[in-house]
């Protein structure tokens, strides 16, 4: 055995201190890194963009009053609206939806007979669409429309009417494949396209088409003048940014999807991973209190020896060598349990919410890796300089 | 280090009413490499005291203390640390040994420091010192005057240009003291350091070039 290590630690060491601080440290380091953990696998769930700069947006139309009935301008958005609602800071990008000034009817037909019906486009600029394909292109002449439908139409007819009238279920891939006859009308003309479904939408609950068609076809078939927007697209970078409410409120805007509340999810969700991470944290710090506190004691205790071995030529830091191996091993310890715990703690919360939600996708580990890295850096170099500086104040005392 | 030069050195202590007959305080006196000094002193003339100064424990003291030309109340505490390893030796008067350490275990303690002496070495010191037999005894287990000769052991095992002493055999009967001293001499002879051993009367049997009076 190192007679150093004999000499220093075993004889003065107190246990009781020690295990309070290893059983604190584990439950100050297991809360820290179980709650980033959390928060890294359930927080993305929450942001409906992939990017990693999380971009919310916010589709909204001006409430239909009685005298909307009457005065269909007061749906509308007006360029002077749509210019101050630019202006303000939360709205990073403002898109309007161009609605269809022409008669537009979809059917299938498949062995000389078929349906049709009749309905509507719209369209919104590029850059606010979620489906990203090589195909959502029109040019004057192309026979084939490219078409994006919202994601709940089809799950609504899969999980609403299908179900109910035992039918088969449609997979995205099946519509896709579907050919549609769209005939446009209007200026005296009268055409038919192919439709073809490309994609669906989360975000846009709406019939979309690419906007080079509906600005080619509004001019082509138009029947009326441009009007103003009844429906915009707002880009933000914090729908749970008060000042949206309050603007939206005073305006008598609706938020068209309830990307409001899932920003307020999402505070919430930061708020409740602040509180238990700073929790965490302070368990921690009293953890390494104790710790630093117990180091000094043993030290104090041995003061007499340290003189001694100062006398004898040991350098400070070969006497504080073993008060500090003893920590960096304890903390090692500790932040090897607080990963262990808290990876089995995932094992089983991952599974569960895969069951409420199937959709779930977990991230990975990295995130309480690192924290519990860096937790166990932070903690071993406070605790080193705290015994480094001591040992050094009693091996001056010597001189 | 060939030399320590004491330039009109008072414990602070003494400073009202200083002492006119010592032979050491406020006096200029040198200590040579290769020369055995013995300090005598009745209780309470700063023998201690003075093994303090010299080690750099205490620096109560006004005057100079100068390793060569050095002061040594400039040194730093790492330079104090390598004087200490490889030119300054110790016997304290309370020995500073570790009582829950064996006796093997101290001077162990200081050879794993220095590297200076090999196991056979250790053992053969004890042997000559006359307590072999307490090898793997706790210092706590053992007599003053056995302490007294690990202590002994333990301060030879590093290089050495000085070996302070203070009382190393007061309370060694007189065959040990003179088996200490044999293997003092012995090793002071083989590599020339300087020994200076204060005593209250009872000293270590040397051939000490001076004597001085504190």
């Amino acid at each position: 055995m190192n007679i150093i290590r004999k000499l220093l630690l075993y004889k003065h060491l107190s246990w009781t201190q020690l295990t309070g601080f290893f059983i604190a440290g584990l439950a100050g380091s297991g809360i820290v890194l179980f709650g980033v953990q959390a928060w890294a696998d359930v927080h993305p769930f929450f942001s409906p963009d992939d990017g990693f700069i999380r971009k919310d947006y916010i589709v909204i139309t001006k409430k239909i009053t009685t005298i909307g009935l009457i005065d269909k301008q007061a749906t509308l958005f007006s360029p002077n609206e749509q210019e101050q609602l630019r202006a303000q800071p939360f709205a990073d990008r403002v898109g309007a939806f161009t609605a269809s000034r022409f008669r537009v009817s979809a059917g299938i037909e498949a062995g000389g007979t078929g349906f049709a019906t009749d309905m509507f486009f719209e369209s919104v600029a590029d850059e606010f669409v979620d489906v990203k394909s090589d195909r959502w292109t029109f040019s004057a002449g192309d026979d084939e429309i490219p078409i994006v439908i919202p994601r709940n139409y089809l799950n609504l007819y899969n999980f609403g009417f299908a179900r109910s009238r035992d039918l088969p279920r449609i997979s995205e891939s099946v519509i896709e494949m579907l050919h549609l006859t769209v005939r446009v009308a209007g200026n005296g003309k009268n055409d038919t396209y192919k439709g073809k479904i490309i994609g669906f939408s989360n975000r846009l609950n709406t019939i979309l088409v690419p906007e080079t068609f509906m600005t080619w076809a509004n001019n082509y078939y138009g029947n009326s003048a441009a009007g103003n927007p009844a429906r915009l697209i707002v880009e933000t970078r914090n729908p749970a940014d008060k000042e949206i409410a309050r603007y939206f409120q005073e305006r008598g805007y609706e938020a068209e999807n309830d990307k409001l509340n899932d920003g307020s999810v999402v505070w919430f969700l930061n708020l409740l991973t602040t509180f238990v991470v700073g929790i965490g944290l302070l368990i921690c710090a009293l953890a390494l209190y104790l710790l630093t506190i117990s180091i000094y004691l043993v030290i104090q205790k041995n003061s007499e020896k340290l003189m001694t071995l100062s006398l004898l030529g040991y350098r400070a830091r070969e006497i504080a060598a073993p008060y500090q191996a003893l920590v960096v091993i304890v903390n090692a310890v500790v932040a090897a349990l607080a990963l262990g715990g808290t990876l089995v703690a995932r094992s089983f919360y991952i599974p569960f919410l895969t069951r409420i939600w199937p959709e779930f996708a977990p991230g990975n580990i990295f995130p309480a890796l690192l924290c519990g890295i860096s937790l166990f850096l932070l903690v071993c170099l406070l605790n080193i300089v705290a015994v480094r500086v001591r040992v050094r104040k009693i091996n001056t005392r010597s001189f | 280090m060939q030399k320590i030069t004491l330039q009109g050195v008072l414990p602070l202590v003494f400073q009202s009413a200083p002492p006119r007959d010592s032979g050491v305080w406020t006096r200029d006196i040198s200590f040579a490499r290769g020369q055995l000094y013995l300090v005598e002193a009745a209780s309470g003339r700063g023998k201690t005291s003075l093994c303090s100064y010299l080690h750099g424990s205490r620096l109560d003291y006004s005057g100079r203390v100068l390793f060569d030309d050095e002061d040594a109340a400039r040194l730093s505490p790492a330079a104090w640390g390598k004087i200490r390893r490889s030119s300054l030796g110790i016997i304290f008067q309370g020995l500073r040994l570790f009582p829950e350490l064996t006796a093997l275990e101290n001077v162990r303690l200081k050879n794993r420091l220095t590297g200076f002496r090999d196991e056979r070495w250790i053992r053969d010191a004890f042997e000559r010192l006359g307590i072999a037999d307490k090898l793997n005894a706790p210092v706590a287990k053992i007599s003053f005057g056995q302490q007294q000769r690990v202590a002994l052991a333990r301060g030879l095992c590093q290089p050495l240009d000085f070996l302070l002493m203070d009382e190393p055999v007061s309370h060694l009967d007189e065959e040990n003291s003179r088996r200490a001293g044999e293997l003092i001499l012995e090793e002071a002879t083989r590599t020339g350091f300087a020994v200076i051993a204060t005593s209250i009367g009872k000293h270590v049997e040397l051939p000490y070039h001076q004597i001085l009076h504190l």
